[in-house]
């Protein structure tokens, strides 16, 4: 029986010539990225512990947490996370404070931590994002210290499911969508497993989907996600890297536990939510629904072809007088390459409000001006569905892709972008 | 390695919010454990804490700790701190079992456990052989051990101390 590529990293790292399904492994990690909430700054003070190698450690400036009741929050937090950064002899450049900064398991790809082959950490539930890189990403939201102090993870060498793709996502449709089919059909088949991504559909993903995609392995129930290396990453990846690295593949024998075939041209638009993410319905059960609220950004979005997206509905066309639309870049780098190519520019003339990049109006302790009152229904790009999870527990939020959210911003109203796509099309 | 006491069962679906409930995010996100743990499985069975005594051990189905990891450890010391000695089930949510035996909280599947006690069943396990005997029914069966590094990083009392013990 042949390696599936989460067995072939975890031998690799964990120095053995083979894993198997089921063995208990200590994996030396590549590097670790966490967000600008910690609780592991004080144990390491009181107990005088020492970072295993600073120079692979980054701190990524994204939630901003607010609220008076959180002891991470923004005002006292950024200050020590670079005193920290100081003790510990960890660089400048790994501080991706503003002007820099972004979504703690965006940077690493933008930045070229996350490669392939290796194993990489992120104290963030979704940092499974980085699996779009043929990396392992384990999301370690608790139980980083001992990964700091030892530069390595234990684990159970976990079963991997295999999800074979083809075809292209249909206009309007993107990683998102991709992601409620998943999290509707596969259910308890994938829970605590890797899902592997293969076949000829992997090569007609942009890097934006596939981390929108890899982005979603927590709601869908996975452990982690991990994409193919192809020309679309390693033409991506290449230049950004930070040092050499080696792509893994799948035997073809390998050992899966479960196989599944989707055809990426028959994926529609879908929403999430309200208050469970498990309740995937088609895009046209609730059209008609009137929103008060819309959100494009976080890391399940916000990247330059979601911001490119919602400017191709909302260019020339005005924000409802009811609604709020907020737009929060996922990084940085993303908002000066949005800006440059004019999209900013569109959002604002539409009636958006553009923040400083960052994980957004996701969750309501964050760093941003949309928060929800009672009775309010948004609609969102954004992660999570849950109740209160951006404000009032008397509110709710409905998950969608960014060209639904802007077509629903202009319509006042859950609206099919269709709509508008087609008025664009008939004055061309 | 032993677990020993009462066992309660629960279905299928266990998430973390069902433990302790959401509501009570700011004592989980403030590291109030012992206020986590008076809210123990408050909205699953509002009499649980009333009936369960330290050491007891629940018994869920599939797919325990689903849900956002923003919530697990306020579930998992919310079952710590309230005295439960472990939790054993059909299939667990990786990250959430992992985020337990991080926290020196054992929390395991084995299959078959759901048949093998009944609600309010005197259960003895040891985690090391395997090994486990229903003192109500006397019926003995043996599941897998769990893992040896498993063993070692709950036997610290948390991945941390065992982290500290590897050469770096």
């Amino acid at each position: 029986m042949g390696s599936t590529m989460a067995a072939k990293i975890l031998a690799r790292a964990s120095g053995a010539s083979s894993v198997a399904t089921g063995d208990a492994v200590v994996a030396a990690i590549s590097f670790i990225t966490c967000l600008d909430g910690q609780t592991f700054i004080d144990n390491f003070r009181e107990k005088n512990l020492k970072v295993w190698d600073p120079e692979r450690m980054i701190f990524c400036f994204d939630h901003m947490f607010q609220p008076d009741w959180m002891p991470v929050r923004a005002a006292t937090e950024h200050p020590k996370i670079k005193s920290f950064a100081k003790e510990q002899g960890i660089p400048d450049e790994n501080i991706y404070d503003l002007g820099r900064n972004g979504i703690s398991h965006q940077i690493p790809v933008e930045h070229g931590w996350a490669l392939p082959g290796t194993v990489c950490v992120g104290a963030d539930t979704q940092s499974s994002t980085m699996g779009a890189t043929n990396c392992f990403a384990l999301p370690a939201l608790f139980g980083v210290d001992p990964i700091i102090v030892s530069g390595k993870l234990w684990m159970i060498v976990p079963e991997c499911v295999r999800i074979t793709l083809t075809g292209a996502f249909p206009e309007g449709v993107n990683g998102k969508d991709f992601v409620y089919r998943l999290i509707a059909d596969l259910g308890e088949d994938v829970q605590g497993r890797v899902i592997e991504f293969d076949g000829p559909g992997v090569a007609n993903l942009s890097m934006d989907m596939r981390l929108a995609i890899a982005n979603g392995s927590v709601q869908i129930g996975a452990l982690t996600i991990i994409f193919p290396s192809d020309a679309t990453l390693l033409d991506y990846i290449g230049p950004r890297a930070r040092e050499e690295f080696e792509p893994v593949q799948a035997d073809s024998d390998a050992d899966y536990v479960a196989h599944y075939d989707y055809d990426l041209s028959r994926i529609e638009p879908l929403v999430a939510g309200p208050h469970n993410i498990e309740l995937v319905r088609p895009l046209n059960q609730v059209t008609g629904l009137p929103v008060t609220a819309a959100n494009i950004g976080s890391c399940s979005s916000g990247r330059l072809s979601d911001l490119a997206l919602a400017a191709s509905i909302l260019r020339g066309r005005h924000v409802h007088p009811s609604v709020r639309l907020v737009v929060t870049p996922i990084s940085a780098e993303t908002y000066r390459e949005a800006n440059r190519a004019g999209i900013i520019q569109d959002l604002l003339d539409a009636g958006a409000t553009v923040t400083q990049p960052g994980c957004g109006a996701c969750y309501s302790g964050n760093l941003s001006p949309l928060k929800l009152g009672d009775g309010e229904r948004c609609i969102s790009t954004s992660v999570e569905t849950l109740r209160g999870r951006m404000g009032s527990n008397e509110s709710e939020v409905i998950l969608a892709n960014a060209a639904v959210v802007a077509a629903s911003a202009i319509a006042g109203e859950i609206a099919d972008p269709a709509r508008y796509r087609a008025k664009e099309k008939v004055s061309a | 390695m032993k677990l020993q006491g009462k066992s309660w069962k629960f279905g299928n679906g266990l998430g973390a919010t069902d433990l302790v409930s959401s509501d009570y995010d700011k004592l989980g996100m403030t590291h109030d454990w012992d206020g986590c743990a008076q809210h123990l499985l408050e909205k699953v069975d509002p009499g649980f804490l009333g009936k369960m005594r330290r050491g007891d051990i629940l018994i869920a189905g599939t797919r325990l700790g689903a849900g956002h990891a923003h919530y697990y450890m306020t579930a998992i010391m919310g079952c710590k701190h309230a005295g439960i000695s472990g939790i054993l089930c059909e299939s667990v949510n990786t990250l959430f079992q992992r985020a337990a035996i991080d926290a020196g909280y054992p929390v395991w599947p084995l299959p078959g456990i759901s048949d093998f006690v009944r609600d309010g069943d005197e259960l003895e396990i040891d985690l090391a052989t395997g090994m486990a005997t229903n003192k109500t029914t006397g019926e003995i069966k043996q599941f897998t051990p769990i893992p040896e590094l498993i063993r070692d990083i709950l036997n610290a009392g948390n991945s941390l101390n065992w982290a500290l013990t590897l050469a770096v």
